[in-house]
């Protein structure tokens, strides 16, 4: 799978999601995730936009295709074909504003509703490195994390502090319940593609993606 | 006026309009451009260089209803051919408007003004074919329909409107009940079309009462653009000019219009007990008032109106019988200076008439107006009595509403019939009898004016007295007379009604441009004094109604006026003129409300098709999410080829 570096072969695709409120900071975990960099000049997200890449977990390539949107209209068209089809979804707020905290349900509610019921969440308290402005104690948001079933972590797009961390979490969890059957892949809306490797083959003399961090490791 | 108003009535010769208004009314069998066989369509109204564009009717099925009018000035001379055909052409384009990229042709129509007044006199309501642009293959393009109505200068746009409106609503008249109201409120309307200011300087009840009307007419104008012509119209006017369409919306000339309003209210209570003062100011302040709005017809008529009402006022008499009454009185003074030639050369003279012909009166009762109203009419009106006069002023509110000789006849004494009759042999050509009505009921006026006039200021209070009883009872029966002569306007015209205000604004602006294209008329030296009395405008801003009825306020009280002009001073003062609030300070608060809701109509307007937007992308982004969801890509992945999924 990892054999050729310019080839985009993997055992999974999942589809993830990066939501929350306006202002979090959810490009900037994708950018940080994708490129390993800060994105300083970041303007407002407009429309819907995607980022990839593969992933090393517990020895199984898995490329995330992440999904990025705005984080304004919870009630366009677009926000169902957005959703569909989500295995994965990172629930980002910002410690710094408990606005964004407070949204969090509506979030949730929206992910469960229009993705599918057995998405797998983790939530994102994002800004980390901004702890002396913080609005939002830790406690309080693993409590509503353990409440609402979702991993949790505390992330720094900025630092890149658990950016990866997250992705990876994310995804290991869908692996795992792939493997003990919670999730089928090939249920229609799962989220989740594998990877064709003939098909993978054909294709690979036209990809031009960079191979992750984790394939050249490999 | 004595030039064009003679070879008018020559017989056989035409009459030559000096405008022509353009009714944009609605559209057939337009070709689809948007989205599910609809467009947003609108027409651009176009003669010589002159245009203005219709409202967008959105989404339309290939048959929108615009409704809306604009007046142009018109080559002089049309009728004998002379005009360059450039000018003299109405060209009628309907376009659809694009979201994105040129607005989309739908076809045009041209018409040749020239021989259409030849062939069809005054008024022509017909559709016309749309075309495919000049050298482009001809496709079905559907029709248009279009009210073609020629005016002239000298009988004040606003009569013209109105008997037209009064006819155009006949046809329509269905609202019979609506009719009785409307009596009221055609007075009103009248008033508030012409009359806001003059309303104000009526006394306190009729003052509030046709302020309310005002208020009411413009904010039906404001909203319902559709339902009204004449709002439709109002609105083409101010808003019209898309490109212009701020500096509309602070216009000067409206504020101010509004402005004489509201000081005519103030003022109306000591106006009238200066009326000699108003008299002398108002002659030296005339210049400066025609210099304000002067739009000649409504000028005229508003004027009219306010001097009738100044009169009645001073007494004060019923204000609603002014309108009436100055309506007529405007006439009656225009055709008296066209019957006589020997108009007063002076300048000013000119304006006042123009500008006062309802003022006359009051002029010829001023020792400078004689000259004015020409000796001969002076006279006339001399030897007429008092009670002549308030005849005339009661007749005259009846006859517009009416449109019919009737008024007349009831009204008017037999030199009025007289005077008909031979106006009547003049205008044969001109078909449509509101005109006729018009003229008549201003010939007879001026027949009466003429004979009556020339009384000592006393005198004229007291017939200002009489006339306004004699309005009173006149009203009575105007109200019981229009209902039947007047087909009621339809609901539209109901809202027309109120709009009379607007017909006014409209003429209003066809007559501003004509002063400025045409500071002094080509025609005859007789028409030159109107000309002069319209050019004078100091403002840039196109009079409206508002202007009108700053022209009627000025008529009616120059100390009105000149509180008016103190207070709109004093607003300035606050701010400097380069200060951009510095267009906002002459508004009155109804002005700026207006104004507010205009605006917040606009940003509704473009909030609407933000959303449209947002949607049409919304949708777009769906299917690209669905389809080739590749190039949603975040494009920062390393400047390499979008990848493939």
């Amino acid at each position: 799978m990892a054999q050729t570096a310019m080839s985009e072969t993997y055992d999974f695709l999942f589809k993830f999601l990066v939501i929350g409120n306006a202002g979090t900071g959810k490009s900037c975990l994708l950018h940080q995730f994708i490129e390993k960099k800060f994105k300083d000049d970041s303007n407002h997200t407009i429309g819907v936009e995607f980022g990839s890449k593969i992933i090393n977990v517990g020895g199984k390539y898995v490329k995330l295709q992440i999904w990025d949107t705005a984080g304004q209209e919870r009630f366009r068209s677009v926000t169902r074909s957005y959703y569909r089809g989500a295995a994965g979804a990172l629930l980002v707020y910002d410690i710094t504003s408990r606005e964004t905290y407070n949204a969090l349900t509506n979030w949730l509610t929206d992910a469960r509703m229009l993705a599918s019921q057995n998405i797998v969440l983790i939530l994102c308290g994002n800004k980390k490195d901004l702890d002396a402005d913080r609005e939002v104690t830790f406690l309080e948001a693993s409590r509503f994390a353990q409440e609402n079933e979702l991993m949790f972590l505390e992330t720094s797009a900025l630092t890149g502090e658990n950016v990866e961390e997250a992705f990876m979490q994310c995804a290991r969890k869908i692996l795992n319940k792939i493997e003990s059957g919670e999730l089928d892949p090939e249920r229609m809306g799962s989220g989740i593609q594998y990877g064709d490797a003939a098909l993978r083959q054909l294709r690979s003399p036209r990809r031009t993606q960079a191979p992750s961090a984790q394939e050249c490791g490999c | 006026m004595s030039l064009a108003a003679s070879a008018g009535r020559g017989p056989g010769t035409m009459w030559s309009p000096t405008h022509v208004q353009v009714t944009v009314l609605q559209a057939r069998g337009l070709r689809a451009k948007g989205p599910g066989g609809t467009s947003d369509a609108y027409a651009v109204i176009q003669v010589g260089k002159e245009k203005y564009a219709t409202s967008v009717s959105e989404r339309s099925l290939g048959a929108p209803v615009w409704r809306e009018e604009a007046t142009f000035e018109l080559p002089p001379l049309l009728s004998s051919g002379a005009a360059p055909a450039a000018a003299a052409t109405l060209q009628l384009t309907v376009l659809h408007r694009a979201l994105l990229g040129l607005d989309k042709f739908l076809g045009r129509a041209e018409v040749d003004l020239r021989e259409l007044h030849r062939d069809q006199g005054r008024r022509k309501k017909q559709w016309y074919t749309l075309k495919s642009k000049p050298g482009k293959k001809d496709k079905e393009r559907g029709e248009i329909e279009v009210d073609i109505q020629f005016m002239r200068n000298n009988m004040t746009a606003s009569m013209f409107d109105l008997s037209m409106k009064d006819k155009s609503r006949n046809p329509f008249g269905k609202l019979k009940d609506k009719i009785k109201g409307k009596n009221k409120d055609s007075a009103s309307d009248t008033a508030s079309a012409i009359v806001p200011s003059v309303t104000p300087s009526v006394d306190s009840d009729d003052e509030s009462f046709s302020k309310d009307k005002k208020k009411k007419s413009k904010i039906k104008t404001l909203f319902s653009k559709s339902s009204l012509q004449k709002t439709p119209l109002s609105q083409s006017m101010s808003v019209l000019p898309t490109s212009k369409s701020d500096k509309v919306l602070l216009r000067a000339g409206d504020f101010q219009s509004q402005w004489d309003d509201d000081a005519h209210e103030d003022e109306s209570s000591s106006a009238s007990d200066v009326m000699s003062h108003k008299r002398t100011s108002s002659t030296d302040q005339q210049p400066n008032q025609s210099n304000f709005s002067l739009p000649k017809k409504e000028g005229l008529s508003f004027l009219g109106g306010l001097r009738s009402k100044n009169d009645s006022l001073s007494r004060s008499t019923v204000c609603i019988n002014g309108n009436h009454v100055y309506m007529e009185q405007p006439e009656a003074r225009s055709e008296i200076r066209e019957s006589s030639p020997s108009n007063s050369p002076s300048p000013q003279g000119f304006r006042r008439k123009h500008l006062f012909s309802s003022t006359e009166n009051l002029a010829a009762r001023s020792p400078k107006e004689p000259g004015e109203g020409g000796g001969t009419s002076s006279d006339r009106r001399l030897s007429d009595s008092s009670t002549k006069d308030s005849m005339k002023s009661m007749s005259l509110p009846s006859y517009r509403p009416l449109t019919s000789g009737d008024n007349r006849e009831s009204m008017s004494p037999a030199n009025v019939e007289a005077a008909r009759e031979t106006k009547d042999s003049k205008k044969q050509e001109s078909k449509k009898s509101s005109l006729l009505s018009l003229v008549t009921g201003k010939r007879d006026a001026a027949a009466k004016g003429s004979e009556s006039e020339p009384l000592p200021t006393v005198s004229e209070k007291e017939k200002e007295r009489k006339g306004a009883l004699v309005e009173a009872q006149l009203r009575e029966e105007d109200l019981m007379r229009r209902p039947e002569k007047d087909a009621l306007p339809v609901a539209s015209q109901w809202g027309s009604s109120l709009n009379p205000f607007e017909d006014v604004q409209i003429s209003d602006p066809g007559a501003t441009t004509e002063s400025r294209s045409e500071p002094k008329p080509p025609v005859p030296a007789a028409r030159v004094p109107q000309t002069k009395a319209v050019k004078p405008r100091p403002h840039p801003v196109k009079p409206m109604n508002t202007t009108a009825t700053k022209i009627a306020n000025s008529s009616l009280g120059t100390a009105t006026i000149i509180t008016e002009n103190l207070i709109s001073e004093a607003l300035m003062k606050k701010y400097q003129p380069s200060d951009p609030a510095f267009a906002y300070a002459q508004l009155t608060h109804d002005e700026l409300i207006q104004l507010v809701l205009k605006q917040k109509e606009t940003i509704s307007k473009k909030e609407f098709q933000v959303r449209e937007l947002e949607d049409y992308i919304d949708n777009l982004l769906v299917r690209v999410m669905e389809e080739t969801p590749n190039i949603l890509r975040v494009p920062a992945q390393m400047g390499k080829k979008a990848g493939k999924m």
